[in-house]
């Protein structure tokens, strides 16, 4: 058998005009003041009216069927206004995460009635999603959620907590995975369960964690004998870990897993572009960049045509996670200008809130360490 | 071109070369290459080439270099049949190489020009029929096609082992009919260089192919401490990291070679590729040789021939910075486009 091994795929040339579409959009709400390019948009930029605009142009859920509201666009479609908003440094945190996983998987998981409830809300850009997974004894290994679920009639009891919840305090639900059966240390994956829990029912408090740059899009949701219907069970009881590792796979190598730092690089560009030691960072970050773009549209081509490019996926957000940090670093030591959080939309501004941003990048959507011992496993079984 | 269709070129290649020795020069490989048409893949049938795209050469190269193939089809293929298509003529047949040389003393005679001058680090000089130098003559640049016999050739090597041989003439007589004009743009230097540096990354990324198969089987059969190495944490690290540069070289350059299909003019990809295969050296070949222990670290053992040439083509017409440098400039000159904007067009 062989390797697993990324070759270069292609976009299908039909998106070139989409592209010049948002880049347009992009350039106008820039000329109108509407947002200041900001590092990590797609978690520290919450706009809901830009949202809202977003959602009118139809990008937003634009793989969803259009009797759910979505364009019924093919996931290249969608890779394709990610990696322009992303690299505009645009306001996208408010449906990042719905349009990203929560969406697709009521889509895969959700019943008819689930679909229809959620998903035009979400493609429109005013249904905003968490996701419930880490909690306090429970980061990277997931198996091993400690927020149980009591069978009730009708449905079910649910109590715990999860952490790390970025902006819990404005979703409107949080897709939440829950221990459904006791651990059993033989088989731990199972026994887990996924439910669509409404963020205003009775028992559900969110509490704020502060970030190092004081940002606040972290929070603690804490679940006090939350009553979850029938109806918002996602998928099937029991099957949770398929389920959120078939979610986990969306948001590994898609282009928020590159470009977080990207807009400092371009406020920086034209300070760097004046000496030799610069240019060449602008080159070798340059190079570095359009490699990890074509291999994670590689990846979104493979995807797309049906295939499970799980390991090359996971190659793609250790090398661009990385790449995210190290930029930052990098244009530091050759900028010599001394970050300043003050003065939002300046580059010391932008240079202090990466650094404070960056460690981060290697650690969300699971830490880069842990995947490589997925990614060596595989390597071995396949050898 | 479809998955199917590499693989078939790919296997077809390795088939044709066969086991390769440890060699600075492989010359069956050359002949079986010749034969199945892929030598001069790129430079069109009108020119004497197999007229065929970049992304088969992205599959050929590759798999060249993941055998540690030494032949100087780089030279050959991508750089003298290059030469001689821009000057409309044929590229020559038997075993072609090429080199730049700067400041030869031209002197005209009766029936054409005496030339004086040194050509530096010509790949497989001694062992090529003809050598097409790239020269500027007054402010024309000219491609002189010569038969390599008779030639003052002074041997020199890569870390590879790699023939790289300086030839020396004094009042060489070359007739018209081996100067190839190609007039005086400003670029054509480095083009060719370019197209040079291009054509060893695609060989680098087969080696980081080759340096990652041995190294990840050695890893899941070699026992140390009752286990597999690859049972254990920080050897599973590297694996993983070994994997991820090797993908970042192959897509760099399949890319690169994409990209020049779709665009001729679009050669500033072959410069960011270049500089991302480069960027992998280190890291590939530190943790081949890491994994692989003491018995990697010796001649009786194969991986040196993957590791020594990735050592030696990273340096070879022209390094990381001199491209660094190039690209630089690339990206800083348009200030009506972001970044971003220049490396999706």
């Amino acid at each position: 058998m062989r390797l697993p091994l990324l070759h270069a795929g292609e976009l299908p040339a039909a998106h070139a005009d989409l592209r010049c579409e948002v880049r347009q959009f992009l350039a106008e709400e820039l000329a109108a003041g509407r947002y200041t390019p900001r590092c990590d948009c797609w978690l520290v930029g919450f706009d809901e009216r830009f949202t809202l605009r977003l959602g009118q142009r139809g990008w937003i859920g634009t793989t969803f069927p259009k009797e759910y509201g979505g364009a019924g666009a093919d996931p290249l479609t969608r890779f394709v206004i990610a990696e322009e908003l992303l690299a505009a440094g645009a306001p996208v945190a408010a449906h990042w995460i719905a349009d990203r996983q929560s969406g697709p998987s009521i889509l895969r998981f959700g019943t008819e009635e689930q679909r229809h409830r959620y998903l035009p809300g979400i493609a429109g850009g005013e249904l905003f999603f968490a996701i419930g997974m880490s909690e306090p004894d429970s980061g990277s290994d997931l198996a091993s959620v400690r927020t149980r679920a009591e069978r009730v009639d009708g449905g079910w009891v649910v109590s715990g907590t999860k952490v790390w919840t970025s902006h819990a305090h404005h979703a409107h639900h949080m897709l939440t995975l829950v221990r459904t059966s006791p651990l059993d240390p033989s088989h731990r994956h199972a026994g887990l369960s996924q439910f669509i829990i409404d963020m205003g029912s009775p028992g559900v408090s969110c509490h704020p964690i502060e970030l190092i740059s004081a940002a606040h899009h972290f929070n603690e949701v804490v679940l006090h004998d939350v009553f979850v219907s029938d109806e918002q069970v996602l998928g099937t009881v029991g099957n949770g870990w398929t389920q959120v590792t078939h979610e986990l796979a969306y948001e590994r190598s898609g282009p928020e897993r590159i470009l977080s730092t990207y807009p400092l690089l371009e406020a920086a560009r034209g300070e760097l572009a004046k000496n030799r030691a610069g240019r060449r960072l602008l080159a070798r970050l340059g190079a570095e960049l359009w490699t990890l773009r074509a291999m994670s549209m590689s990846v979104a081509v493979e995807l797309a045509a049906g295939h499970t490019p799980n390991v090359e996926a996971a190659t793609v957000k250790d090398l661009g996670t990385q790449f995210e940090r190290n930029l930052v670093h990098a244009v530091a030591e050759v900028l010599a200008v001394e970050p300043d959080p003050t003065h939002p939309g300046t580059l010391p501004h932008m240079l202090a809130e990466a650094l404070q941003q960056a460690p981060g990048f290697t650690l969300r959507g699971g830490t880069n360490e842990v995947l490589r011992g997925v990614v060596a496993k595989a390597l071995v079984a396949s050898a | 071109m479809s998955t199917e269709t590499s693989e078939l070129l790919r296997d077809s290649v390795i088939g044709a070369c066969g086991e390769l020795a440890e060699a600075g020069w492989h010359p069956q490989a050359w002949t079986a290459l010749d034969e199945i048409g892929v030598i001069a893949l790129v430079v069109p049938e009108a020119n004497g080439g197999a007229g065929a795209t970049y992304a088969d050469a992205s599959v050929v190269l590759p798999a060249l270099g993941s055998l540690a193939a030494s032949l100087p089809i780089v030279e050959a293929g991508l750089m003298a049949g290059w030469l001689m298509t821009l000057a409309g003529a044929q590229l020559p047949t038997g075993v072609v190489t090429a080199a730049m040389a700067e400041d030869l003393d031209a002197q005209p005679s009766s029936d054409g020009w005496l030339l004086s001058g040194r050509v530096p680090r010509v790949p497989w000089a001694r062992y090529a029929d003809r050598v097409v130098v790239l020269t500027r003559l007054g402010i024309d640049w000219y491609a002189v096609d010569l038969p390599c016999a008779g030639l003052d050739i002074r041997h020199g090597a890569n870390v590879a082992g790699e023939p790289r041989d300086s030839i020396v003439f004094s009042d060489l007589v070359v007739s018209n009919g081996q100067l190839h004009r190609l007039g005086p743009a400003e670029g054509l230097g480095v083009e060719f260089q370019r197209r040079g540096a291009f054509g060893r990354s695609l060989m680098m990324a087969g080696a980081a192919q080759g340096v990652y198969a041995q190294t990840v089987r050695y890893a899941g059969e070699r026992k140390q401490f009752g286990r597999t190495l690859a049972a254990m944490p920080a050897v599973q690290q590297m694996l993983a990291q070994l994997a991820a540069e090797t993908s970042a070289m192959t897509v760099a350059v399949e890319a690169a070679a994409l990209a020049l299909d779709r665009d001729a003019a679009q050669t500033w990809t072959l410069d960011a590729a270049r500089i991302r295969a480069d960027a992998a050296v280190q890291t590939v070949t530190a943790i081949g040789h890491q994994i692989h222990g003491a018995i990697g670290f010796t001649r009786e053992h194969p991986l040196h021939r993957l590791t020594t040439r990735l050592w030696a083509w990273r340096e070879e017409y022209g390094n990381q910075s001199a491209w660094a440098d190039e690209f630089g400039e690339t990206l800083s000159q348009k200030d009506d486009l972001t970044l971003w904007q220049q490396i999706t067009t």
